[in-house]
């Protein structure tokens, strides 16, 4: 069993597979259902690539590049509101295909280049979307708790 | 004995893997690296309830190895999957 940090993974072997935790990319990966396979990076990314970052407080994190400006990229999940500026230097590799079940889904799949253009192309709408959805909810949530009272666990 | 729900046979490159998915995944977090002979053992034990031995018999008709050889690759394989806790007795 391997149990090596992703630095060390990318470094020695060039490349970097893993189930993938958490909804911030759905629909197109879901949470401990599907694996990535990542490859160290060369060079700059391009808009529409899936980057692996690392925060600063060690958290490693798969999202999007939707803009390249200057020494930073804007990134954001698939299913994220915000934005975010990752420098170049934080980002460890990138997304170079991955199976979505059991099927295998290459970096040139042609229905997954569609995905990737859709996504990037409607991301300021769909940002303010989940942000609105989550505003949303949180609000239905307030309104049950004052209507009804907190939800008893006691019989 | 046979392959716990939830491990995955993965092509990495030219390198064959194994990963956890689902709940397996809350548990096993790493991978385990497979030559072409624990590939071919990997897919015995995946392909349903089987037996050591069975297992050996298998990997003598795909390759050209002697039984005991064999036998010793089947045993350190079923070995470490069974301590890293990936096989259903």
């Amino acid at each position: 069993m391997i149990d090596s940090s992703i630095e060390q993974e990318l470094r020695e072997n060039g490349a970097y597979i893993s189930t993938t935790v958490g909804y911030s990319m759905w629909p197109m990966l879901r949470d401990r259902q599907d694996t990535v396979i990542i490859r160290a990076v060369e060079g700059n990314l391009r808009r529409g690539d899936v980057a692996l970052y690392k925060l600063p407080k060690g958290q490693y994190v798969l999202h999007r590049v939707l803009r390249v400006e200057g020494e930073n990229y804007r990134i954001a999940g698939d299913n994220c509101g915000v934005l975010e500026t990752v420098p170049k230097q934080a980002v460890l590799g990138v997304l170079d295909g991955f199976y979505r079940g059991e099927k295998w889904i290459a970096p040139d799949n042609r229905g997954y280049a569609v995905y990737r253009w859709w996504i990037c192309a409607i991301s300021p709408v769909h940002r303010w979307w989940v942000r609105t959805r989550t505003r949303l909810l949180r609000a239905g949530s307030r309104c049950k708790r004052a209507l009804f009272g907190k939800k008893s666990t006691e019989k | 004995m046979k392959i716990k729900a939830g491990f995955m046979r993965r092509r990495l490159g030219t390198q064959e893997v194994v990963v956890a998915v689902g709940e397996a995944s809350k548990q096993f977090s790493g991978i385990i690296r497979l030559n072409d002979t624990g590939a071919f053992i990997w897919d015995q034990l995946a392909a349903g309830d089987t037996t050591e031995a069975a297992v050996v018999d298998a990997l003598l008709t795909e390759y050209d190895v002697s039984r005991e050889l064999a036998e010793q690759d089947v045993a350190k394989l079923v070995e470490m999957l069974r301590s890293e806790g990936l096989l259903d007795d």
